[in-house]
């Protein structure tokens, strides 16, 4: 694996491969009566917060306090970045008190990367305007491994609006290098540009792709798109590219529901498909997302090959 | 004083020509032109390996004199002209205050003889204050001693159809030129580069080519109409070069100056090669199109 953890591109099938098996490991840690060992000791870990994001910095939180590792939680508001300090007098600053992981969430595609020309220390992207969300990408990936033995020819779905998301983006990357069959569903407005060339096939009708797909993806669609003139109305998008009780039982018996979380139920998913018991995994996406983070921070912290 | 410029090659596209041949200045102007031109009592200049030219005119520039000297004057924009082989330079409007009337105009151009490196050829703003709403008085600047033969309102697209159609047909009193920028901001709004690929695989917002193309094809339509004279600021994309030849056949050939940042801007981001993601180094509006259109 490369020093930081920016883009889900840069994870070729062994890098998945390794950091799924270490997160699978490390999952005992969260079992057990006390969630905590000791690796990570000494080390120190600022979650670097330039959106709200209660549910990924958490998540990133409680992976390194799991390790042992120091925390620093640092978000836009109410600090120097709010009396207009630029990302790269924060970075400096960061780096001179000796951080040596940097988990950066920001609204400007590709800040990531400028963040890890200035410090040294390690950056994981967690999350940069509409490009990437890698790590959401790997637990995703954990929680399909947890249900189907591969991943080489499973039929993924991803539906809702692909154009702003960036799960969307690093969940294809993703699940194409280990072999799954991508198709992404949305109305015409909400697919990139040129999107033909993402190596996963395109619907726009979400009830021919649905009794195909092993894994459904739901994407959260946000409020404003409908006022930006995306798509007319909610109630019509909730029609046409909803999750409701009676497409989930257009899905083959085995398929499984997924969401990033935060959901809008009603809209995206009904409340039926998100609380169903055999086929919402929507919260083990959420543990899961700790277990994966405490592999990445562990594999990328330099930890030793042999797992605790 | 006599000036021979010896062995260059001359290139004059406008009599076509690209020879090898001497040039003899006397007292600033053109005396004779020839191969093995005799040196009299002139101060010999060796052109070889140089090409000898007319004067390069600049129809774009910004000399940010009034308002924003910090960035440039009319003295720096001048030299940096006169070291690049520009003998003219046309400065834009968007100065503080705007250059929509007459007392500014003359002083940019008074300032320009000042400095005396190269001309200074004011352009004029098309709208007051290039708010876009109310044609600026075209007449006074034309008419001062600034002698404003060409309007623009710089970067800001005039967006209504009806003024653009009014500035191009009352210019023709004075047989001025309107310049517009072609860009439909409504398909821009927050554009970061090129619609393409790899603004979509980036995550970043994207610029369309219709956005520059829908704007050129309707400013075409109505020089068509008014039988003013138009100019298109920085074409960039290739269907704006079809619309504008179609024009051409048409009968009335709009001049154009294509996108003079050229290919150095072309990094291998927008040239269908994803880029780093946060390499935003090199961008300019608009933005740069890939290789193949669109």
């Amino acid at each position: 694996m490369d020093k930081h953890l920016l883009s889900a591109a840069d994870l070729t099938a062994n890098d998945i491969t390794r950091v799924l098996d270490t997160a699978a490991h490390l999952a005992k840690v969260t079992d057990r009566a006390i969630k905590k060992v000791p690796t990570l000791r000494g080390r120190t870990v600022c979650n670097l917060f330039f959106e709200d994001s209660t549910r990924t910095r958490i998540s990133f939180e409680l992976a390194a306090k799991r390790l042992s590792a120091d925390v620093i939680n640092f978000s836009a508001k109410g600090s120097s970045v709010s009396k207009g300090e630029s990302l790269k007098d924060t970075a400096i600053t960061l780096e001179a008190m000796g951080v040596d992981a940097i988990v950066i969430r920001h609204g400007a595609s590709g800040a990531p990367w400028r963040l890890a020309e200035w410090v040294e220390a390690v950056v994981v992207n967690a999350g940069d305007g509409t490009h990437e969300h890698p790590t959401q990408a790997l637990l995703d990936l954990y929680t399909i491994r947890q249900r189907f033995p591969g991943f080489d020819g499973l039929k993924v779905a991803i539906v809702g609006d692909v154009l702003h998301s960036r799960v969307a983006r690093s969940n294809v990357l993703a699940l194409t290098t280990m072999g799954a069959e991508v198709t992404l569903v949305a109305p015409p407005t909400l697919l990139p540009a040129r999107v033909e060339t993402w190596g996963a096939a395109v619907s726009y009708d979400l009830d021919a792709v649905l009794p195909k797909q092993d894994v459904v993806m739901m994407l959260r669609v946000q409020l404003e798109r409908q006022r930006a003139g995306f798509f007319p109305s909610l109630r019509e998008y909730a029609r046409l590219y909803g999750l409701d009780g009676r497409r989930l039982d257009a899905m083959a018996d085995h398929a499984i529901v997924m969401h990033p979380g935060p959901m809008n139920r009603g809209v995206e998913i009904a409340a039926e498909v998100a609380d169903s018991l055999e086929r919402s995994v929507i919260a083990d996406q959420v543990a899961n997302g700790i277990s994966v983070r405490m592999a990445l921070l562990y594999l990328l912290l330099g930890g030793p090959e042999v797992v605790p | 004083m006599k000036l021979l410029l010896k062995g260059g090659r001359l290139v004059d596209p406008a009599s076509r020509t690209d020879t090898t041949a001497d040039v003899l200045v006397d007292d600033g102007r053109v005396a004779e032109v020839g191969p093995g031109l005799d040196a009299g009592g002139a101060e010999v200049v060796n052109c070889d390996g140089l090409v000898v030219c007319p004067g390069l005119v600049d129809l774009h520039v910004h000399l940010r004199e009034p308002g924003r000297e910090d960035a440039e004057t009319i003295e720096t924009g001048s030299r940096a002209a006169a070291l690049g082989g520009y003998t003219a330079v046309c400065p834009m409007p968007n100065t503080d205050p705007v250059a929509d009337n007459a007392g500014v105009v003359e002083m940019v151009a008074a300032r320009g003889r000042e400095v005396g490196l190269v001309d200074v050829f004011p352009v004029g703003a098309v709208t007051l204050g290039q708010r876009g709403s109310e044609l600026a008085e075209l007449g006074a600047m034309a008419r001062s001693a600034a002698a404003v033969d060409c309007f623009s309102d710089d970067g800001r697209p005039i967006r209504e159809a009806r003024l653009l159609r009014f500035a191009l047909e009352y210019a023709r009193a004075f047989d001025a030129v309107i310049a517009d920028h072609a860009e439909d901001a409504s398909l821009t709004d927050g554009a970061q580069m090129h619609e393409g690929e790899v603004s979509a695989m980036l995550g970043l917002a994207g610029w369309p080519a219709a956005a520059e193309e829908m704007v050129v094809a309707r400013d075409l339509l109505l020089a068509e109409l008014t039988g003013g004279r138009l100019h298109l600021c920085h074409v960039s994309t290739g269907g704006a070069v079809e619309l504008v030849r179609a024009a051409h056949f048409r009968g009335r050939p709009p001049p154009l100056h294509p996108d003079r940042r050229g290919r150095q801007l072309l990094r291998p981001g927008v040239q269908g090669q994803p880029a780093p993601a946060g390499e935003g180094r090199h961008r300019g509006g608009p933005p740069r199109a890939g290789r193949r259109h669109p």
